[in-house]
């Protein structure tokens, strides 16, 4: 019935064939107006056996819907060559400018010896309303409408036959568009195949189309063939904007090497812009590694760019640089001049660390305390100048409110190196009992920080205590040779801070706040937190008293001094509420050995909460195991020590781990706001930035909780700005 | 005589599908009016306006049984333009006109895949258009890559390229038995040369009878773990899903009274989703295009007539109108003593 039609749309799909296999293999970029992406596909894909079309046939060409032939010219260059202006025509006859525009730079691109035609005005001579529709369907971009349109006419009238001309710009006109949904759906493989199947899309007219099978050959690993279609852009397109954006392109995915020749194809220096982010570029790599250094040209360029503008990036970068190449001063110009322009917590950040490099830590710390809502690293940076200031020698005179501030963050964010700090303020300045606290604290943080053991010893031995100083030294004597030696004298080091003269034992005149014991003190929040107690006098005087390590003597009188199993429980409670664990640890042990089950058990819970008030989780776990604990207080407890166990996944950078204790803690217990935000800043330390931005909405929704804001906060900064 | 005519037109029929099978007059013109755009979207109105590889091939079938060209190639305009993208050339299977980009999952749907396929086929015969029947051969040969997976001497048609295995569920392989189109297998068998879709077919026929010989209903979502059992995650229903079994083993001639048994004990009631551990009624299915499947099912085995207000279509919703035009156009096919 239909043998004639079938037998034309068989010629044409081997023609097609044909004409694909040919051009694809002969021509080079970008001397050729049409690119090679099918030699190209073949070298992305070294295994022959795994090439990238999965069928042999050109799929685009078969699919088109009638007989067609493809959109290039059938006789070889050099000889007389037809160029089919129908579609140029008819743009021009519609006032379509810019498909006609598209339309030229194609034909010029196929024919660079075509002259386009004067007589542009002349209307199409069809006398065929209903072609004209077809056209004007095409042009409108109603492309299913004039598939639809052929389709019905060739089944009415089997010896009418589409215009080649309008089926090849229909192919092209889909193939484009679907170029485009297959690269936004990341389909690099379809990508390069419709390009290849397609070459006629890939011209000036389409740069766009360029720009996406370039990033498809970066994808599937074939840059340098990415570099090609980008250089054919740059020696054959004329548009400046769509130059500029494909060196932008290029910039922004092929690796530096690449970049030279097509930066040599620049045209009166267009690339300028291009030139200072790559100089931007190499200086920020060099201010994230130190061992690398930038040039004096790039240098000189981003200072001038910094200098000549009013926003505080570059700045930021210098800063930054500078400061990983020990220039402090330069670098806290440059963070100054940013904080100037609004840089904001990053700006901060570096002038915080940069200022501490110079050992201008008062300064240091005045700055970095404004910014300590502004995100860990502000933290991190505020710890570690604070840190620093307090740990000078001799102890620098500082105003109460800055001790406080220190004393309080360190204690939020249970920083170790700074409450051992604090402790060594303590015992510079001569205050013992102050400085065993820090120290202790210090050490609950991290079992292993060898300095805040050694302060300890130091701290026990000038109270002669040498009960306690003897366990330390017991403890570490294979880890730390300086305290191993403190028994020693033969073999005593010279170690300053011993050196130095004490004041006596007693009455400094700058008392360092004591640490709000640490059990579930949150980190790397602020503010809002229950501030640790001010009231410290007392506190440290009971402190001081409760070390004296014989159990008979006196005690603080007000939890008695009873000595049946009831007595010794019910002053374990007493002294854990006065935050003493260590002596309401002993009460416990008194208690237990009564013998009474009921009290034992009691007094085995109490022991428990006491070490985890000190800070020792195992053996707060072990204690919590040793009984029948009632089912209640038993939960209670699983969930206290799966919270202890969670900061210390969560201070070991264990996020992961942190996160599935947290999983477990929850079926002890619903979870906390404080956990809540540690839950957040553990997916935000793992990347998992949605997750984290779900928690601290939650919870800005919930109470507008300053602590969600900064998470929020942090978050953008990571993943909206730059570094610098 | 009668009976060599029969044979004859069997074999034509293998071969072209059902392309000679006729719609009622202006049925299809009232489905593309209300369900298929000028582009050629195929609109699942009852699903936010979406349109998925499954209506695109629905449309591309129904267009192509009526001999609708003109919508076929604007049917497949959009189709191939749209969701044909993907690495493997199978077609992404969602589309929402409300996202952006409006593919919102990339991932492939193994009915759509086959029902594209089966159209196209259907279309390249038709009209004679071998660029039609090389698509087609293409998406078999990349669907059989993708999606039919070889355990021992079974040959299983994922739901999907990704997502249904045994390495990416715990209770995987899960399949979608609704997803076994029938009468596509020997279409798509014969024009890759490729017999694992015959194996496929088998395979899927034997799940059938298996599942009736234990007088269990197939849900829409099936663990093949050991015995098949309902899926983690997907209501243990016969749902919008499977509910379409017996309507492709009747379009496929493969219909036998056990096999047909436990679907039409389970609307012995009357149409509706039906829970399958209990065999209790879910949902009532009152459209028409639901009780004509029933009404198929009762004309195949005991040649009850399809009753009058079944015969005529009025369009209602996009997934029951096209099971009622399936259905019809099966019926005028294989059982006109029914119409």
């Amino acid at each position: 019935m239909h043998v004639k039609p079938a037998l034309i749309a068989l010629a044409a799909s081997g023609a097609a064939f044909y004409a694909l296999g040919r051009y694809g293999h002969d021509l080079t970029w970008p001397a050729a107006p049409v690119p090679t992406i099918q030699q190209a596909q073949a070298e992305t894909h070294p295994d022959p056996a795994q090439p990238v079309v999965p069928a042999a046939e050109p799929a685009e060409t078969e699919l088109a819907q009638a007989p067609a032939a493809p959109g290039r010219p059938a006789t070889p260059p050099g000889q007389q060559q037809r160029v089919d202006e129908t579609a140029l025509r008819y743009f021009a006859s519609q006032g379509d400018t810019r498909r006609y525009e598209a339309e030229l730079a194609r034909l010029r691109a196929l024919y660079p010896e075509w002259k386009p035609p004067t007589d542009l005005n002349t209307p199409l001579p069809t006398g065929d309303p209903e072609l004209e529709r077809m056209w004007r369907l095409f042009a409108e971009g109603k492309f299913g409408e004039a598939r639809a349109a052929i389709a019905q006419r060739s089944s009415a009238d089997p010896n009418w036959q589409a215009p080649a001309d309008l089926i090849a710009q229909i192919d092209r006109a889909e193939a484009g568009q679907r170029l485009v949904n297959a690269a936004n759906a990341k389909q690099w493989e379809q990508v390069i195949r419709i390009g290849t199947e397609t070459p006629a899309l890939l011209t000036c007219a389409n740069v766009d189309a360029l720009w996406r099978v370039a990033e498809a050959f970066v994808q599937t690993g074939a840059p340098e063939r990415a570099r090609d279609a980008y250089s054919y852009v740059l020696t054959n397109c004329t548009n400046p904007a769509e130059r500029v954006g494909t060196m932008q392109k290029a910039l922004a995915t092929l690796p530096e090497a690449q970049l030279a020749p097509l930066l040599a194809q620049e045209r009166q220096s267009e690339f300028s812009g291009i030139r200072d982010e790559i100089a931007r570029r190499r200086v920020g790599k060099a201010a994230d590694d130190p061992t690398l250094t930038a040039t004096p040209e790039d240098l000189r360029r981003i200072e001038a760019l910094a200098n000549a503008a009013t926003t505080p990036d570059d700045p930021i970068l210098l800063g930054f640089y500078f400061f990983r190449h020990n220039d402090a001063a330069k670098a806290v110009t440059w963070f100054q001049t940013a904080l100037a322009r609004n840089g904001g917590a990053k700006a901060a950040e570096g002038a915080v660390l940069a200022l501490g490099a110079q050992q201008k830590y008062q300064e240091a710390e005045t700055l970095g305390a404004q910014w300590l809502e502004a995100g860990p690293a502000n933290r991190k940076a505020y710890l570690d100048v604070a840190t620093a200031l307090i740990a000078q020698e001799p102890a620098p005179r500082l105003e109460r409110a800055v001790i406080e501030r220190i004393a309080r963050t360190v204690g939020v964010d249970r920083y170790a190196p700074g409450g051992a700090a604090l402790g060594w303020y303590a015992y510079n300045s001569g205050q013992l009992a102050p400085a065993e606290t820090w120290f202790e604290t210090a050490l609950s943080w991290d079992r292993s920080y060898e300095p805040a053991a050694y302060g300890l010893a130091l701290v026990h031995q000038r109270l002669r205590d040498q009960g306690a100083l003897r366990a330390i030294i017991a403890e570490w004597r294979s880890r730390s040779p300086r305290i191993a030696d403190l028994l020693n004298p033969a073999r005593r080091r010279i170690e300053t801070r011993e050196a130095r003269p004490l004041p006596d034992v007693g009455q400094g005149d700058r008392l360092v706040p004591a640490p709000e014991p640490v059990e579930r003190a949150p980190r790397r929040t602020v503010r809002a937190e229950p501030a640790p107690s001010t009231h410290y006098e007392d506190d440290l005087r009971d402190a001081a008293v409760a070390r004296r390590p014989a159990p008979e003597r006196p005690r603080s009188s007000s939890c008695g001094t009873g000595v049946t199993g009831a007595a010794a429980l019910q002053r374990g409670w007493c002294l854990l509420n006065l935050k003493r664990p260590a002596a309401a640890a002993e009460a416990f042990d008194a208690a237990q050995r009564s013998g009474n089950a009921q009290i034992a058990a009691d007094a085995a819970a109490g022991k428990a909460y006491a070490k985890l008030q000190q800070g020792l989780t195992a053996e707060a776990g072990a204690a919590a195991a040793s009984t029948n604990l009632p089912p209640a207080r038993r939960k209670e407890l699983q969930a206290l020590l799966l919270s202890e166990r969670f900061y210390a996944q969560y201070d070991a950078k264990d996020f992961n781990g942190a996160l599935i204790t947290l999983g477990a803690r929850a079926r002890f217990a619903s979870e906390s706001t404080d956990l809540m935000l540690m839950r957040g800043w553990s997916y935000f330390n793992l990347g998992r930035f949605d997750d984290a931005a779900q928690v601290f909405q939650a919870l800005y929704r919930a109470n507008g909780s300053p602590q969600a804001m900064s998470g929020l906060t942090a978050i953008r900064d990571i993943t909206q700005r730059n570094r610098y | 005589m009668r009976r060599l005519r029969a044979a004859l037109a069997a074999t034509l029929l293998s071969v072209t599908s059902s392309a000679q099978a006729a719609l009622p007059a202006g049925a299809w013109e009232l489905y593309r009016q209300k369900f298929v755009t000028a582009e050629g979207r195929v609109v699942d109105d009852a699903n936010g306006g979406i349109s998925h590889s499954e209506s695109q091939g629905y449309g591309l079938l129904l267009a192509c049984l009526a001999g609708d060209r003109g919508s076929f190639a604007s049917i497949l305009s959009f189709t191939r333009t749209e969701l044909l993208i993907r690495d493997d050339g199978l077609a992404a299977w969602r589309w929402d006109p409300k996202t952006t980009p409006r593919i919102s999952d990339i991932n492939n749907a193994s009915d759509g895949d086959l029902l594209i396929a089966e159209a196209l086929a259907c279309a390249g015969t038709r009209w004679a258009m071998p660029a039609y029947t090389t698509a087609a051969r293409q998406i078999a040969r990349s669907l059989a890559k993708a999606a039919l997976v070889k355990r021992g001497s079974e040959t299983w048609l994922m739901p999907a390229a990704k997502g249904f295995s045994e390495q990416e569920r715990p209770d995987g392989p899960v399949i979608n038995p609704s997803y076994w189109v029938f009468e596509a297998f020997p279409i798509l068998a014969r024009l890759t040369n490729d017999q694992s879709w015959m194996q496929a077919q088998a395979t899927g026929l034997k799940l059938l009878d298996d599942l009736a010989k234990r007088k269990a209903l197939a849900a829409d979502w099936l663990s093949l773990k050991g015995e098949p059992k309902p899926a983690e995650g997907f209501p243990p229903q016969f749902g919008y899903n499977a509910l379409r079994i017996p309507l492709y083993l009747l379009r496929a001639g493969l219909a036998d009274k056990q096999r047909l048994e436990p679907f039409r004990q389970a609307w012995a009631n009357g149409t509706a989703v039906i829970d399958v551990p209990s065999g209790k009624p879910v949902e009532p299915l009152p459209d028409a295009g639901y009780r004509v499947l029933a009404a198929a099912m009762a004309c195949a085995l005991d040649r009850t007539p399809i009753p009058a207000e079944l015969k005529t279509f009025q369009p209602t919703l996009y997934y029951p109108s096209t099971l009622h035009l399936l259905a019809l156009s099966m019926l005028s096919e294989r059982y006109p003593q029914c119409m």
